[in-house]
């Protein structure tokens, strides 16, 4: 096994090992030992950064070239997110959650070795921008997973505490109230990021018009205004708690199948990279 | 011939040895503390002494040099003489122990599991104000100083790998913790109780001891909500304003004697649309129920009546009785190992005389 590919499941494996020592934990009834949750994570983080980095050199840039990489792309962005916005919400279960997600997404990743099969190099020819919209989309991906996956828990806590079920081992769980508030900063931050990634493919659209597959086009612009509708609703406190969480969780799952449909769909029509075309691709304001 | 090291006594009472009216005449004052480690200090064959005193107990904890009994002879005419309770109806309700009995009980009361309420915390910060007071009088030897360190690493680790104190046993504290799964931090949570009943009146005070802000209270009794407003600093409602401000209010507790249901479920919609975001916690504690049952089908509405909280409470209370006996042979076992090694090769204590009334629960067994 190569030795990007080799250190990204190895960082799955130890995401994987946070997660079930705080499902252990809880299984249990002991709070989850954060600060030995939060070590694992960023351990597993750093390995598999180095995998992806490694992986990045030897294709020429950001590794989202097929569906092994864009998961687990979208895998280390939950990290990411989790390592920079984790300490701020001040929820130990949080890490646990990021870090089950991560390595589900990892280790779903690997499950299919023809996933990485195919490896595109010079993937964007280059062009900065275009590697930037990636990069930025695949990032909100991941907060959007996060946003899904602490939606999970709200729908968890909240069944608990109506059907008055498993008091003693969901104790530990983030309250009702936080889970809120972290869904909305998640949404709203996911969003954002997001809306500059797709801004910049608009721009990038309209000197490109061919180059844009018509599936990504309807399927992101979709889930953009998809979100940004449940977003508004949520401001407006017309979409909140078990709905706004159902949501949530579903239009992750949307989001991941268009962007294997995506996959299959670029596969297909095996476009020529921005690279090929015969003039460089350049955005306005790019010097 | 090499000195003889101190060997560990214990004398007390507690709430399984003596009635609260006996623990009330033996209760220590800040002055009777401080006469009572200055006579310790004076006390030939005493080399240290940590003197423990809570509502529910008061045991002294002393390093010495005499025979155990004898020992425990002054550390009781020491307690009588300080509290000026006689010494013999004194030596009818309390206890004693030595060597390793002394060092079994006390992890067990810094692990709570001689508490009253099995598994409480509150404990081991009392053990350890006791060890801190002992040490500012220079009445902390090595080995006691050893055996406390030891105490708070054995009950640290009681509390964290053993499910002693696993949940919330009283009705107050169980809703207590709902609320604080529903809102987390509970300060700013605006809180009102309707009804001044003797459970509500428990579980209000619950949630003014955790720092909530924001109570009113609404009795038909104007002076017994006027009691209740005092114990808890929350405000007066007027009974017939409550219905009104019901969308105000984040925590609604109902303890009223009332024959019908005070709280419909239309009632709660309407509040509920006019906060939708913002969960409503209803805790019905009357019985019949003051709030319409359906209530709870709302979204953003949890509402737990009074079997519902027993019900926790019993869950909370069973399972701990399950981890006390684990807990217990757990904690023996570290203080026989302690006790290997603080006193190893030594001539194991005398045992404290026949005619000595036993440590509760049999522990000196």
């Amino acid at each position: 096994m190569e030795p990007d590919r080799l250190l990204m499941l190895i960082g799955a494996l130890v995401y994987t090992c946070a997660a079930a020592l705080t499902l252990a934990s809880l299984a249990r009834r002991r709070p989850p030992p954060h600060q030995v949750v939060f070590g694992l994570v960023l351990i597993g983080f750093g390995i598999q950064s180095t995998g992806l980095h490694l992986r990045g050199v030897s294709v020429g840039g950001c590794p989202i070239g097929n569906t092994f990489e864009v998961l687990q792309f979208i895998s280390w962005s939950v990290i990411l997110v989790y390592v920079f916005t984790g300490a701020v919400y001040r929820v130990t279960i949080l890490g646990a959650v990021s870090a089950s997600l991560a390595a589900a997404l990892a280790l779903t990743s690997a499950a299919v070795p023809a996933w990485d099969a195919t490896r595109r190099t010079n993937l964007f020819g280059g062009n900065v921008w275009v590697e930037t919209h990636a990069a930025l989309a695949f990032l909100s991906y991941g907060i959007f997973g996060l946003l899904a996956a602490t939606s999970a828990l709200f729908l968890l806590q909240n069944y608990s505490l109506k059907k008055k079920r498993w008091p003693s081992r969901l104790r530990f769980l983030p309250s009702v109230v936080q889970l809120e508030a972290i869904n909305l900063r998640l949404l709203a931050v996911g969003y954002a990021v997001f809306t500059v990634a797709l801004g910049i493919a608009f721009v990038y659209l309209i000197i490109h018009p061919s180059a844009v597959f018509p599936t990504k086009l309807l399927s992101t612009v979709f889930l953009w205004i998809a979100y940004g509708v449940v977003l508004v609703l949520r401001m407006r406190q017309s979409l909140f708690g078990r709905r706004l969480a159902w949501v949530n969780a579903v239009l992750f799952l949307f989001a991941l199948v268009t962007l294997w449909s995506v996959e299959a769909s670029r596969k297909d029509h095996a476009p020529e990279p921005p690279a090929a075309q015969a003039a460089p691709v350049r955005l306005p304001g790019r010097s | 011939m090499p000195e003889t090291p101190p060997a560990i006594v214990l004398v007390g009472v507690n709430h399984a040895s003596a009635s609260l009216a006996v623990r009330e005449a033996l209760s220590l004052s800040a002055g009777q503390l401080e006469d009572l480690y200055n006579r310790l200090a004076r006390t030939e064959g005493v080399t240290g002494a940590v003197v423990l005193g809570t509502c529910n107990r008061i045991e002294i904890y002393a390093a010495v040099t005499a025979h155990a009994d004898t020992a425990m002879a002054q550390l009781e005419s020491l307690l009588s003489v300080v509290t000026t309770y006689p010494v013999e109806p004194l030596r009818e309700v309390s206890y004693g122990a030595a060597g390793l009995d002394a060092l079994r009980h006390l992890y067990r009361v810094a692990a709570g599991l001689d508490s009253q309420m099995v598994g409480e915390t509150e404990i081991l910060g009392q053990v350890k104000t006791a060890y801190r007071q002992a040490e500012e009088r220079k009445l902390l030897n090595k080995p006691l100083h050893r055996l406390f360190q030891k105490t708070f690493q054995a009950a640290k680790w009681a509390r964290t790998h053993t499910g002693i104190s696993d949940g919330q046993v009283s009705i107050g504290n169980v809703a207590v913790e709902l609320a604080q799964r529903i809102f987390g931090d509970l300060d700013p949570a605006k809180t009102l109780v309707i009804g001044s009943g003797e459970v509500g009146r428990d579980v209000a005070k619950a949630f003014a001891s955790r720092g909530i802000r924001a109570m009113a209270i609404a009795g038909r009794t104007a002076e017994r909500a006027r009691i209740l407003a005092d114990e808890t600093g929350g405000r007066i409602v007027p009974f017939e304003e409550w219905p009104r401000t019901l969308p105000h209010w984040d925590i609604v507790i109902c303890a009223t004697s009332a024959q019908h249901v005070l709280i419909g479920k239309d009632a709660v919609a309407a509040a509920v649309r006019r906060r939708p975001a913002r969960p409503l916690f209803l805790i019905d504690l009357a019985v019949p129920r003051d709030i319409e049952a359906g209530a709870g089908d709302l979204p953003n509405v949890y509402l737990y009546n009074f079997a519902d909280l027993a019900r926790i409470a019993n869950e909370n209370l069973h399972r701990r009785q399950t981890a006390v006996e684990a807990c217990r042979h757990a904690l023996d076992e570290r203080a026989v190992s302690l006790w290997h090694t603080i006193g190893p090769g030594r001539e194991p204590p005398p045992p404290a005389s026949a005619d000595r009334r036993p440590l509760p629960g049999s522990i000196g067994g």
